[in-house]
């Protein structure tokens, strides 16, 4: 049982939850979301999203090691979630580590929001 | 430890509380001013948020004088010593203390010092600080997020802010309750004389609330019973502690209420672990951790959440606020 069924929270709590945790996001309170993130992982680690979205705020805070261990733990937990996807091909890459190409060719290959952004990344890397 | 019979402390001299000289024909007179005077004590106690003082019959030396039983101080302090309420009162009356102290050092320390008012990232900062000398007391203070979920908010006004005022508040308030539950202890003592030639503790009847669920301590069978039923791992006391229900409240307001619920579980959660003395300091030290961790969760969230609510409120309240400007 995750600590969110003990509390009874509902489905709509949470999205509310994650909602105000993208409002930070947009309003550059990244320390803020991050820790709003890592809340709602406490309260139910099984959510791949919520992973992937806590690793793109730690990717952008440069914490990279964090933000990918982020990323292994949405893929853990769903293989195609495409944002970890991405993000996690583009700092492997960054740091010349190839096996992110994989990440880019998978989430290029399906359609998805940022099908877009891993093809123009993997042209970015290209060698 | 042999009992100390009524009658016996009825002829115990108590010239030295009554400064009358040694006269056993006085005792019953004595008895009555010295229950007064435990009164007296009980109320300034209240009043000022102290533990009541030793009275001459926590000395040993005169008893109250009540129902015609007079239960000895020591039968008192031994219901007490065994009363998981009381302690745990007592613990948090000690670390509140503690609390105050360290609070206002961190308090010196921090950017806005001096103001008597901190928020815990403010607190964070001070124990991430290596080189700030408040640094080990805001690790204390972090480790003992009990007080500040307690006491943030008890005035009522930004939750997400904590005052030295409301610490104190919190420890008047912690204390208000250890004397009230001493009297009630003190009382149920009283009203339940042990029988001749038996142990002092005997007699002793309370029951205590732990976490929620009542724990009888009536006498020695209970004792025996509870030395007979297995012991509980740290993860099923806290796990003993009751939830609140559910908020029925849908989106943001619900989930804060349940965050606000969460919150308030893990401190009595806390509370529970830590007065629980069947758990070995392991034990316990593990589990705190978890749960102090789990708070702290929660209360970050909480504040994140506050915050933000409070700049939605400031935004509109700027934007009233310019709509009156342009209609004047």
């Amino acid at each position: 049982m995750t600590l969110a069924q003990e509390l009874g929270i509902t489905r709509d709590q949470a999205e509310a939850l994650i909602g105000r945790a993208f409002d930070l996001v947009d309003a550059s309170d990244l320390d803020g979301a991050a820790e709003l993130f890592t809340g709602l992982l406490m309260l139910n680690p099984g959510d791949a999203a919520v992973h992937a979205a806590l690793g793109a705020v730690l990717h952008q805070q440069g914490k990279l090691q964090a933000a990918e261990q982020a990323y292994d733990e949405a893929l853990r937990l769903d293989e195609a979630a495409l944002l970890a996807r991405v993000n996690r091909g583009d700092l492997r890459l960054r740091r010349g580590d190839q096996s992110g190409r994989v990440d880019l060719e998978f989430a290029a290959a399906r359609a998805s929001p940022v099908q877009e952004r891993a093809k123009v990344l993997l042209r970015f890397y290209a060698p | 430890m042999s009992t100390v019979s009524g009658a016996s402390n009825r002829n115990h001299d108590c010239s030295t509380q009554l400064d009358t000289g040694p006269d056993v024909g006085q005792t019953s007179q004595a008895n009555a001013v010295t229950s007064q005077g435990n009164t007296v004590q009980q109320a300034q106690s209240a009043a000022t948020g102290s533990p009541p003082p030793p009275s001459s019959s926590a000395r040993g030396m005169c008893p109250p004088a009540v129902s015609g039983y007079a239960a000895s101080q020591q039968q008192i302090q031994a219901a007490l010593a065994g009363d998981v309420r009381y302690q745990e009162l007592s613990n948090a009356v000690t670390t509140g203390e503690e609390y105050l102290k360290r609070f206002a050092n961190v308090n010196a320390h921090t950017v806005f010092n001096g103001d008597n008012a901190m928020t815990l990232g403010e607190i964070v900062a001070v124990a991430n600080d290596k080189n700030n000398p408040a640094n080990a007391d805001a690790k204390w203070l972090l480790e003992h997020a009990e007080v500040w979920s307690s006491a943030s908010g008890l005035d009522g006004r930004n939750p997400g802010l904590l005052t030295g005022t409301e610490v104190q508040q919190y420890i008047n308030n912690k204390k208000a309750a250890r004397n009230a539950r001493h009297d009630e202890v003190s009382a149920e003592v009283k009203g339940n004389p042990p029988a001749k030639g038996t142990k002092e503790t005997e007699g002793g009847k309370g029951k205590d609330e732990v976490a929620g669920g009542e724990v009888s301590t009536e006498g020695e069978a209970a004792q025996t019973d509870e030395a007979k039923a297995p012991k509980k791992t740290a993860d099923e006391v806290a796990e003993s502690v009751p939830k609140a229900p559910p908020s029925s409240k849908s989106g943001l307001d619900g989930a804060l209420d349940n965050l606000v619920s969460g919150a308030d579980r893990a401190e009595r959660q806390i509370e529970a672990v830590i007065n629980d003395p069947n758990l070995s300091d392991l034990e316990k030290q593990q589990k705190l951790s978890k749960l102090q961790q789990q708070q702290q969760m929660y209360m970050n969230m909480l504040n994140q959440l506050q915050s933000m609510i409070s700049n939605t409120a400031k935004l509109w309240s700027d934007i009233a606020m310019n709509a009156v400007r342009n209609i004047r």
